[in-house]
């Protein structure tokens, strides 16, 4: 009994040993891989990024100058950004959020024409 | 044609698998290649860190025996080649029937390429190739198809 | 001869990870007759890989498991590597080195806390992934993610390990081994542990022998092999000597993991100091033709992919043979003769992996 004497006051003084999250949340790590950012300033619409998209979450449509971007596809491998020569997609360290329903973002209008 | 690779016929490879247990080595896996009109099975073994392969070229309609009695844990392996690919492996000391991954009305052989012509599809239960249980086609699938019902737009503009 | 009774092991039960069914013919409390059922998590990963490009199946493969992510990419990269007649870069097998070691010790430490689980032990689990924990956090600072590392590329990895996160690697796995060495600890000397793991589902090395095991389960029963003595990636540089056990039990197994976390721990140590300065990646020309098979330790045992190429940018075939899928036939061995109650704890400590058993 006595050696729990350490431990139990080392418990008592100490504050819980986890992260009160989602009150307190800890900082993403540089370089962590947690969703893709799109800025679509300076796309020329060479479809790299979806031809190279494992799991299809990014589709480019030439002709009409959009893209869709399906984020519950996206597996944030980072090859599409790997892929893109200008600089559009950006994988960013914060974690992308739960919702209640699928959604597809639609891209229109084109920055460079 | 990988290293270290022999190729035997179909009545050789119990007394092969059985040469190769009496010297110390350890049956790996087993692949089966759909090569169109007949199917080729590699055995792979491993004995101290080497691998030795063994090759057999047999045709769709016919029987290779199983090895199950020589290494007891080719038992997994044989039912899963005979029922992912069609290849007519007989007397497996487990036989699952064809329902180790499958299910009843899924997809049947889906590594196999071509049709499986000449060969009944395996019920469970049942030892021999009854009648053929649906068409052992490919099922059609398409890499990164929408869903039926789309998912709601939104338009971020640009 | 007492009538026997058959009860189902699985497919949910609270010690597996992932689901397999077991049918256990009992005669009193004994069991004496077991059959597997397994395809609970069959994904048909095989025929998936045949329909992508050679160039995005390494995101495929590294989901065919997730506990073993990156050994499955690196068997994958390995084999197209044999196919395209690629070389990589020696800085990236180093870090191949690095990132499968980290691997290894988060798989280990899951197996520890899971075994503790099982026994009913909950506060050692909380432990031992607590451990894992700064673990992980390695894993996302290095790689990008805590589990799926995504690491690995054909030619050679996607990410470098600079100095500075390279210090913090080595420094926070030295300040992990104190922790290590209290679980280590209880786990040798607690009662309930010992005797709910040591004399249970012993497999001798007759029959590991003639069963096919490979991995902790092979080296518990006093075989000393190990994929990485070929000495594939970096291991041929480093020098490895396989960690080996002779009692055959559940313990022994336990043992040989916990060994292997301190080696892990050592290697990447090594491989962080002797790594050379260069690229990370060579550059990948061509289409895969011919055949190749490649194996790789991963945290279970031996992991072997043939592939076979006819000159298109899709393999014609692919052949996965995960460890636990060798496994499953000396589980079969060790459990006639066991008790009901030991049957979860023999079967987790073959530290059993369906989804990778499957595909």
């Amino acid at each position: 009994m006595p050696w729990m004497l350490t431990t139990v006051l080392r418990n008592v003084i100490a504050g819980p040993a986890t992260r009160r999250y989602p009150f307190e949340k800890r900082e993403p790590f540089p370089d962590a891989r947690g969703r893709l950012a799109i800025d679509r300033t300076n796309c020329i619409y060479c479809t790299l990024c979806a031809r190279r998209c494992p799991s299809g979450a990014i589709r480019v449509d030439r002709q009409a100058k959009e893209m869709t971007f399906e984020p519950f596809r996206c597996i944030v491998c980072g090859a599409c950004a790997e892929a893109c020569n200008k600089g559009c997609l950006r994988i960013e360290g914060a974690y992308k959020s739960p919702a209640v329903a699928k959604e597809t973002l639609v891209f229109t209008g084109s920055a460079s024409s | 044609m990988l290293e270290n690779e022999t190729t035997i016929g179909v009545e050789a490879l119990v007394a092969e698998a059985e040469r190769l247990r009496q010297q110390g080595a350890r049956l790996v896996t087993a692949t089966g290649l759909d090569e169109g009109d007949h199917f080729d099975v590699i055995y792979h073994f491993a004995l101290e860190t080497k691998l030795h392969h063994l090759r057999l070229s047999v045709a769709k309609a016919d029987t290779v025996p199983s090895i199950s009695g020589v290494f007891p844990g080719a038992f997994l392996i044989e039912n899963e080649m005979k029922e992912l690919l069609g290849v007519q492996i007989t007397g497996i000391s487990v036989d699952y029937g064809g329902r180790l991954f499958l299910v009843e009305g899924g997809p049947e052989r889906p590594l196999a390429k071509t049709e499986v012509s000449g060969v009944g599809g395996q019920k469970p239960g049942a030892g021999e190739p009854g009648k053929s249980n649906g068409p052992a086609t490919m099922p059609t699938m398409t890499f990164g198809r929408r869903s039926p019902t789309p998912d709601p737009r939104r338009e971020v503009g640009q | 001869m007492s009538p026997t009774t058959v009860i189902p092991f699985g497919p949910q039960h609270p010690v597996l990870p992932e689901p397999i069914h077991l049918r256990l013919t009992l005669e009193d409390e004994t069991v004496v007759g077991v059959v597997p059922s397994i395809g609970y998590v069959h994904r048909g990963i095989e025929k998936a890989a045949e329909l992508r490009e050679y160039s995005s199946n390494v995101f495929l493969m590294e989901r065919v498991c997730g506990i073993c992510s990156f050994v499955h990419a690196l068997a994958y990269c390995q084999v197209v590597e044999g196919l395209l007649k690629a070389e990589v870069p020696p800085r990236a097998k180093y870090l191949r080195v690095v990132y499968s070691e980290l691997l290894r010790i988060h798989s280990h430490l899951l197996y520890l806390g899971l075994l503790a689980d099982a026994l009913g032990f909950e506060s050692l689990f909380m432990q031992c992934w607590r451990v894992r924990e700064t673990v992980v956090d390695l894993m996302e600072k290095t790689a990008g993610s805590r589990v799926i590392m995504s690491s690995c590329a054909i030619g050679g990895v996607r990410r470098d390990i600079g100095p500075a996160l390279a210090e913090e690697t080595a420094r926070t796995l030295a300040g992990l081994k104190p922790q290590l060495d209290r679980i280590a600890e209880v786990l040798g000397h607690d009662y309930g542990v010992r005797q709910r793991a040591i004399g249970r589902g012993v497999l001798s090395r007759e029959q590991a022998l003639a069963t096919g095991a490979v991995g902790p389960t092979q080296r518990g029963s006093g075989i000393a092999e190990d994929v990485r003595t070929t000495g594939y990636a970096a291991y041929g540089e480093l020098g490895f000597t396989p960690i080996v056990e002779t009692a055959g039990d559940s313990y022994a197994r336990t043992v040989v993991r916990l060994r292997e976390v301190y080696q892990s721990m050592d290697l990447i140590q090594r491989a962080l100091e002797k790594m050379p300065e260069g690229d990370i990646a060579a550059r990948i020309r061509g289409n895969p033709e011919g055949e190749f098979v490649s194996r790789v330790e991963a945290p279970r045992g031996e992991l072997i992919y043939y592939a076979k190429g006819n000159g298109t940018r899709n393999l014609e075939r692919l052949r996965v043979r995960t460890p636990t899928y060798a496994n499953l036939p000396p589980l079969l061995t060790m459990l006639p003769g066991c008790e009901l109650a030991d049957v979860p704890v023999i079967t987790l400590s073959i530290d059993p992996c369906f989804s990778c058993t499957e595909r």
